[in-house]
């Protein structure tokens, strides 16, 4: 019953959101969650060949729903499967500013 | 792989998706006159006054009840006055009870502590069941699984799906409260999560000493007969849909973003205080023929009968009281969610068929007690 009651000290967004920096928390996030570097991660790889099995998935949406402080479908990493996909069509959705190309 | 429900939607579903979005961009709250958004704080200061009258009466008459057969009843109506609580504390939740928020907040409170449910984290959870009603991955108080997902359950988690569909909806409720009430984890903002941790301070500060008072005079039994047996006889259906009301996956990212937007006074419940053992006020609270809302409308609540005198959206907005022939047919078959129609299936995956009822236009079917 009292799970989660302590605050929450995940990883936040510094400033305001925007598509660069999600996409960085999400690079962020799979590198701690596979254990490796972050410049190791691959942006285009999906999240099934990097070993996210549902559970994680879900919980990956439930992180992002705190740093984007809204509800998120739990289904969010099966629709949207790479961190670029997933990024952008946040971005899209949320309207944030997009990416420096 | 993604995937998109309903995989098969039948004419019904178009249909009613149709009209749901011949409403998008309408401010539904234009089909409730205006007068009903006026707060009357005497009438609801009564209500409290006497929902509390009911609940601690009852609360006193089980002290000294001298059997425990008397026990029973008494505890139904530790939970009628627990009901009448709740309903005011929706009202304050929605701004309907008072036009100040400090007073909604105060209030709302105090309404809650027979249930010992923090007031903000119900508020910020029946927001998030307001912005994704019948949405199969968000709504908050009612998500049917798909076949294959109860399947996958847990044996506890599919004992307790399978109870709270069928002889324990009653206990839903409580499901319900262990899931959010004591959770600010569960809520997605920062400044949500502060103001849950506000409300579980004020529940803990007045609660505890009470509970623990009453564990010291009573004794544990006292405590099962005194508070857990009313709260018992609190628990209510959390059911806000009707077999013709398809399921849907929403938008994978919702716009929430006008959460708090439902804030905004809402009807005040007028029925208030009408002796609750008439009322169940959560299942008819949403009309469940309601079309799915657009974020920042004001919620659409307990005054659509007015709203049908102002001829608001026919066949898409519908107030229904709970009756015993309908509570059978929820408890009886809507239990899972079909993937093909995006309407309900019972437990052995067979969909729920369509009364002619359902069908005609929702002025025909409205019912009041």
């Amino acid at each position: 019953v009292f799970k989660g009651l302590r605050r929450n000290r995940g990883p936040q967004i510094e400033g305001p959101v925007t598509e660069e920096s999600l996409r960085a928390w999400l690079i962020d996030h799979l590198a701690e969650r596979v254990r490796i570097a972050p410049e190791e991660v691959d942006t285009t790889k999906t999240f099934e060949e990097y070993g996210l099995d549902s559970r994680v998935a879900v919980q990956v949406s439930g992180a992002l729903e705190k740093v984007l402080e809204r509800r998120l479908s739990p289904a969010l990493l099966y629709d949207h499967q790479t961190i670029d996909d997933l990024s952008s069509h946040l971005a899209r959705e949320l309207e944030l500013a997009p990416a420096a190309t | 792989v993604a995937f998109s429900f309903p995989s098969a939607p039948d004419e019904r579903f178009e249909e009613f998706m149709r009209k749901a979005e011949a409403l998008e961009g309408e401010r539904l709250a234009k089909a409730i006159p205006r007068e009903c958004f006026e707060p009357r704080v005497s009438r609801g200061l009564l209500g409290f006054a006497v929902s509390w009258a009911v609940y601690l009466g009852a609360v006193a008459g089980l002290l000294l009840a001298p059997h425990w057969l008397l026990w029973i009843p008494l505890w139904i109506v530790a939970g009628l006055g627990g009901w009448g609580l709740h309903v005011i504390a929706h009202d304050c939740g929605h701004g309907s009870f008072s036009r100040s928020q400090r007073f909604n907040d105060a209030i709302g409170h105090v309404a809650l502590l027979p249930l010992m449910y923090p007031f903000h984290a119900w508020r910020h959870v029946h927001y998030m069941h307001h912005s994704h009603a019948n949405n199969i991955e968000l709504d908050t108080d009612w998500r049917p699984l798909p076949p294959d997902a109860f399947r996958r359950l847990p044996l506890w988690r599919k004992a307790v799906y399978g109870a709270t569909r069928t002889w324990a909806f009653w206990g839903g409720t409580i499901n319900y409260w262990l899931s959010s009430a004591f959770r600010p984890s569960f809520y997605p903002s920062a400044r949500m999560r502060r103001e849950v941790r506000l409300s579980i301070a004020f529940v803990l500060l007045v609660g505890v000493p009470y509970l623990v008072a009453l564990t010291w005079l009573t004794g544990v039994g006292g405590l099962l007969v005194l508070f857990v047996g009313p709260v018992g006889g609190d628990a209510r259906v959390v059911q806000h849909d009707d077999a013709h009301a398809p399921q849907r996956r929403g938008r994978a990212v919702p716009d929430v973003r006008a959460l708090d937007a439902q804030r905004e006074p809402a009807p005040r419940d007028d029925r208030l205080p009408v002796p609750p053992v008439a009322r169940l006020p959560d299942a008819r609270h949403r009309g469940p023929h309601a079309p799915p809302r657009r974020a920042g409308d004001p919620v659409l609540q307990p005054a659509p009968r007015a709203g049908r005198a102002q001829g608001g959206y026919p066949g898409m907005l519908r107030e229904q009281d709970l009756r015993p022939g309908e509570l059978w047919k929820i408890v009886r078959s809507l239990h899972l969610y079909d993937t093909e129609s995006g309407f309900y299936s019972d437990f052995s995956g067979k969909p729920v068929p369509q009364d002619a009822k359902a069908e005609a236009p929702a002025e025909k079917v409205e019912s009041h007690a």
